[in-house]
């Protein structure tokens, strides 16, 4: 696309040719900045949702003043064929016009389809106030997809709207305990429905594991803050900053660790969090995989506000032991993360490491043991100690 | 006389295959991407990226257009 934008940069100055972009991004923010990066200043509409219902992007498409399609996909870059094909050419008018310019629908009117409504009339429902209702109307928003899903579990679109919806409220401050789990179950559904949409299997890879990837998804962001910086501007924001996962770049072999890794709490002798100074959230992506398949868990730790908890930066490193079943492999058995800089904080912390099933695995739910060992202090001047949590990481196995 | 229908059989399935082929690549971009050349572009509302008001291809109507749809990664 940077290639189309350099090519036409003089048809778009003389006003021949208006470049658009619709971007179907679970966070919309990193397109922004994906822009301003390549100096790309034309308009760009936002489609996270994937109400155009395409199955694949990049797509680019030459309309007509009309609003008609007159080319799909036109040889990347090659601007003479452009303009002798299309630029040049003047074509009629569509029996029908539409055009009206579209608003905001009126939502203070906006009313639920009966129960007995379709999946159509729900999706609809629910497309209305994910869109347009913001956070404010996502819980509805949610609800709407799911009452789809409900009147029809194999709509595949359905499932992956439900998914994008628990994602963004993950992402939000009315994060709910399993958003994120609900989100991955729900493009799992979707891709298991509609395995030819790219744009269903991309949410599941960005987040999972390396031998799934087709490619890193955002590992060009640093890159970008630092082009954008050293041209004396300000990166444009991220309001979710791309992690693991999302960096990661893709590998055609699992390969566990062979470094010697010693277990720190082998007889269980660190006294147990009862208090649940820590919460501990664990999500499989996929969450279902074939015998030799890879998972990636992500294992995000949570200081519970009500608690006051906080976690002790003057200790040693959150460390996190995995002890695999017979036959299943890990990345690394021992994990840690390094500490911020300040002395107390409360911010959430997140591991991923990526497991391998044995060839010979049965169908059925898997448990993996694993225990985290942190320090915690029970306020900011308050008591601080160093607790142990016991954690389960589930993942079920499918024989095809 | 003979030669003359040879080559209007040529043509004619050369005719066939050329269009049978502008078919199938019509309905193969059709299936690949869900648009079709000479179909109205859906009308749909999205938020901006930019000030989160709504905006639709009619906005741009009278314009020629080079649309991407497109993701970052």
């Amino acid at each position: 696309m940077p290639g189309w934008h350099d090519a036409t940069k003089e048809l778009q100055d003389a006003g021949k040719l208006q470049m658009v972009g619709i971007i179907q991004e679970q966070h919309p923010d990193r397109a922004r900045l994906f822009m301003q990066w390549k100096k790309m200043g034309w308009p760009i509409l936002v489609d996270s949702y994937n109400l155009l219902d395409v199955p694949v992007v990049p797509i680019t498409l030459a309309i007509d003043e009309y609003g008609v399609i007159r080319q799909i996909n036109p040889p990347r870059g090659d601007v003479d064929l452009l303009e002798r094909t299309f630029l040049s050419q003047t074509f009629e008018p569509p029996a029908s016009l539409a055009g009206e310019r579209l608003t905001v629908p009126d939502l203070s009117s906006l009313r639920p389809p009966p129960r007995s409504g379709n999946v159509e009339a729900w999706k609809a429902y629910g497309d209305v106030l994910a869109v347009w209702g913001g956070a404010v109307r996502r819980d509805d928003a949610i609800g709407a997809y799911a009452a789809a899903i409900r009147s029809d579990a194999d709509d595949a679109m359905a499932q992956f709207r439900l998914a994008v919806a628990y994602r963004m409220r993950y992402d939000s401050d009315a994060r709910r305990d399993g958003d994120f789990n609900k989100a991955i179950e729900h493009w799992a559904n979707a891709l298991e429905i509609d395995p030819n949409q790219y744009i269903f299997r991309r949410r599941i890879q960005q987040y999972g594991p390396r031998l799934d990837k087709p490619y890193p998804f955002y590992d060009w962001v640093n890159t970008a803050r630092a082009e954008v910086e050293a041209r004396g501007e300000v990166p444009s924001p991220l309001v979710v900053e791309p992690r693991g996962a999302e960096f990661a770049h893709p590998t055609e072999s699992f390969t566990p660790s062979e470094a010697p890794e010693a277990e720190p709490d082998p007889r269980g002798r660190v006294l147990r969090d009862e208090s649940q100074f820590i919460t501990i959230e664990t999500i499989a992506v996929p969450p279902v995989i074939e015998p030799g398949a890879t998972a990636r868990f992500h294992i995000v730790f949570r200081p519970v506000e009500e608690n006051l908890s906080h976690w002790n930066n003057e200790a040693e490193e959150l460390a996190f032991w995995i002890d695999p079943p017979r036959g299943w492999e890990v990345e690394r058995r021992y994990l840690t993360l390094p500490l911020p800089p300040e002395v107390v904080s409360q911010e959430a912390r997140v591991l991923e490491v990526e497991v391998r099933a044995p060839e010979g695995s049965r169908s059925g739910s898997v448990t993996i043991p694993a225990y985290a060992l942190y320090y915690v202090c029970e306020d900011v001047n308050g008591v601080c100690m160093y607790r142990r949590q016991d954690v389960e990481l589930q993942v079920a196995v499918r024989r095809q | 006389m003979v030669h003359h229908r040879k080559a209007s059989i040529l043509s004619l399935v050369m005719i066939l295959s050329a269009t049978c082929v502008t078919a199938v690549g019509a309905q193969g971009r059709r299936a690949a991407t869900g648009f079709q050349v000479g179909q109205s572009f859906p009308e749909i509302a999205f938020p901006s990226l930019e000030t989160d008001r709504p905006m639709s291809l009619a906005d741009f109507r009278g314009k020629k257009l080079l649309l991407h749809v497109f993701a970052s990664w």
